[in-house]
């Protein structure tokens, strides 16, 4: 695989799992944008960039996974808006974190056995 | 806001003004929300460490026409997702085997009411003598001579343009009752997949 294809596959396999990522990241409590960035560059390996968590987010809350409010923090000289998980929200987090298991397990069994190949 | 912070604003607001430019097609409150959102970011990321230039953090977000473009294609795939859930319902219903023929062929059912209804409206606004509710006066009572198209057996008939709106409400309520039952079985698919 060259390395374009290889960069490819690569964007392909974590732009599936940023929305996985947000979600279960907004399942432990009210985010806003940045401090979700934070979170999943501070975990590593799903390199979300900035010009994509917001339209990522901007879709999940037409689609009525979750919902944002704006919020006046004190601490913050502008309005920041804060997103939460709806119950459509945590049961897409459910069938999607089911679905990576079985993925991952299915994976993990293929490369398990193709290491002692190599 | 610092000295510092205010001469950077020009490029915040030329950022912000190009990006507006390049969404159309979404509603206000959505372009309003988004430029709302991207001024907050900036904002934000400025105030914490590294505290980067705006510029830097504008550059993150990427050129506005393409930052825009994200938005839209979201906003595209958002509602084709949302068009397509019927059609992917159906396909479900089709895929499940066996036991599934029964809902299928109730499907099938109500969506030829659907139509049939919406014929018949339509027969009725363009032909109103085609079709009808044909009645006949007897002894003063009215007894039904026949109900459909006309089939020349005399008689009166009792509903007029009346039943063109009764054909149309029960054509949209059928439809969108046997959508509404697809488009909720498109959602639960991937839980029944789960489950096996």
């Amino acid at each position: 695989m060259s390395s374009m294809d290889l960069g490819a596959w690569k964007a392909q396999i974590r732009k599936g799992a940023a929305e996985l990522a947000v979600l279960a990241m907004l399942d432990q409590g009210e985010c806003y944008g940045v401090e979700l960035l934070e979170q999943i560059h501070s975990v590593g390996g799903l390199d979300l960039s900035e010009g994509s968590i917001y339209p990522l987010l901007n879709r999940l809350q037409k689609e009525g996974k979750i919902r944002g409010r704006w919020v006046e923090d004190s601490d913050a000289t502008h309005p920041r808006k804060y997103y939460r998980l709806t119950r459509d929200g945590s049961k897409l987090l459910a069938e999607m974190t089911a679905e990576w298991n079985r993925f991952e397990s299915g994976m993990r069994s293929i490369l398990g056995e193709n290491v002692g190949h190599d | 806001m610092t000295d510092a912070g205010a001469s950077r604003m020009p490029t915040l607001e030329s950022y912000l003004s190009v990006l507006d430019s390049h969404l159309g097609g979404l509603s206000v409150d959505e372009r309003r929300d988004i430029l709302m959102e991207t001024r907050s970011h900036v904002s934000e990321r400025v105030a914490r460490f590294p505290f980067p230039k705006v510029e830097d953090v504008l550059e993150q977000l990427g050129a506005p026409h393409v930052y825009a473009r994200q938005f839209l294609r979201d906003d595209r795939s958002s509602r084709m997702t949302g068009g397509g859930t019927a059609l992917r319902g159906l396909a479900h219903l089709v895929s499940r085997g066996w036991w599934s023929v029964p809902l299928l062929l109730v499907v099938i059912l109500v969506y030829t009411l659907s139509l049939s209804a919406f014929a018949i409206g339509v027969v009725k606004l363009i032909s109103p003598n085609d079709v009808g509710v044909w009645v006949r006066d007897v002894d003063g009572q009215r007894l039904l001579v026949h109900a459909g198209f006309n089939a020349g057996r005399g008689g009166i008939e009792s509903l007029g343009y009346k039943l063109a709106v009764i054909a149309f409400a029960v054509a949209l309520v059928t439809g969108f009752a046997a959508t509404a039952f697809l488009r909720r079985l498109a959602r639960t698919d991937a839980g029944i997949t789960h489950s096996e």
